[in-house]
């Protein structure tokens, strides 16, 4: 079967235009999958046409590497949806995404995923399709329900990165935790209003407890987000994403990243570790 | 005493990114936020920093310290 695809890939044409026809063409005609096909491809110097224009910001490698890539997104709201687009975008080659709610009306002002003839539909099954439509070579794994560390104990052993694109002081300390024990980095975004704020937590480091400790109970009486607010944070995080998985530029280790789309400003504060 | 408070997300809402204050001294964290009216509620505070270390209600300030707080944004 192998023989066959390599063989299929020997193509030259392929090297100046592999699309996504070609790359169902040949799934199907050998049996493998579009994540096979194109790994097999990238692996021989074949950028599929919709990677074409990563090449240079990346290079075929490290296209190959988000290929293998596994990234988990904790909430599919504000932040969660854009988050997965994004990641969905770059090729990150399998994204596992946790929501229990569905679309009411209220959330039109800004998620992403979110239209009228969904109200009442769930996220996860929006978010589902829209991934399939953008990017039909990412395997895409979501949960009709929480997130929680003891049922997700298989995802959670092979996940590199986890976003978290929360909306609770105290489901973020939980999968604070959960990151730790697992010996993964997580991504930690939350907006309101006009401001945001992005941080990037290894294993060992403290930043969420830091900030959220000992505030459970917290809840503002304001719930109001604008839609650039969720789509900027969610865009920093998507960053801190490829950037934790390819290993390059600066990450918001013991910092945060706080935005004013009111001011229009961004500072990143040191929060030094708490010993 | 003068100190420079710096306010992020939320708390800049009707007051302001970064203001010099005259204060008395042995001043505290909580009554700066007195001051300031800043409410029961908003003050379930994210961090409180003091020229970049970490501080709290009862911090005691001195000259020219900057006093930095973020309240804990937490939407998503």
């Amino acid at each position: 079967m192998k023989k066959k695809l390599l063989e299929l890939l020997n193509d030259s044409k392929y090297s100046l235009s592999f699309s996504i026809t070609d790359e169902l063409s040949i799934a199907g005609k050998t049996g493998y999958t579009l994540n096979q096909v194109e790994d097999t491809a990238l692996e021989r110097g074949i950028v599929p046409l919709r990677y074409q224009r990563n090449m240079g910001a990346i290079n075929i490698y490290e296209q190959r590497k988000l290929l293998h890539s596994r990234v988990g997104v904790i909430g599919c709201g504000g932040l969660g949806g854009f988050v997965i687009e994004e990641l969905a975008r770059l090729g990150i080659g399998e994204i596992s995404a946790w929501d229990y709610d569905y679309f009411q009306e209220h959330n039109l002002n800004r998620q992403l995923m979110s239209e009228f003839r969904l109200i009442g539909h769930s996220k996860i099954e929006a978010v589902s399709r829209r991934v399939r439509r953008i990017n039909p070579g990412i395997e895409f794994n979501g949960m009709y329900r929480e997130f929680n560390e003891k049922e997700d104990k298989e995802l959670l052993n092979k996940m590199q990165v986890i976003v978290d694109a929360l909306d609770s002081v105290q489901a973020r300390l939980e999968l604070s935790r959960a990151c730790r024990n697992y010996g993964i980095p997580m991504v930690h975004g939350a907006v309101n209003t006009w401001y945001g704020q992005v941080s990037t937590q290894f294993p060992g480091e403290d930043v969420i407890e830091q900030i959220y400790a000992g505030k459970e109970k917290y809840r503002l009486d304001e719930r109001s987000v604008l839609v650039f607010t969720a789509s900027l944070v969610a865009s920093l995080q998507a960053a801190e994403v490829l950037k934790i998985i390819l290993n390059r530029g600066n990450l918001l280790r013991q910092k945060i990243m706080l935005v004013d789309m009111l001011s229009m400003d961004m500072e990143i504060i040191d929060i030094p570790k708490n010993d | 005493m003068k100190i420079t408070v710096k306010l992020f997300a939320y708390l800049r809402a009707g007051r302001f990114k970064i203001s010099s204050m005259d204060l008395p001294e042995d001043c505290t964290v909580q009554e700066v936020l007195e001051m300031l009216a800043i409410s029961r509620k908003e003050m379930e505070i994210g961090i409180i920093m003091i020229n970049g270390k970490r501080a709290s209600f009862n911090s005691i300030l001195k000259g020219n310290d900057t006093l930095a707080i973020f309240p804990p944004v937490a939407g998503g």
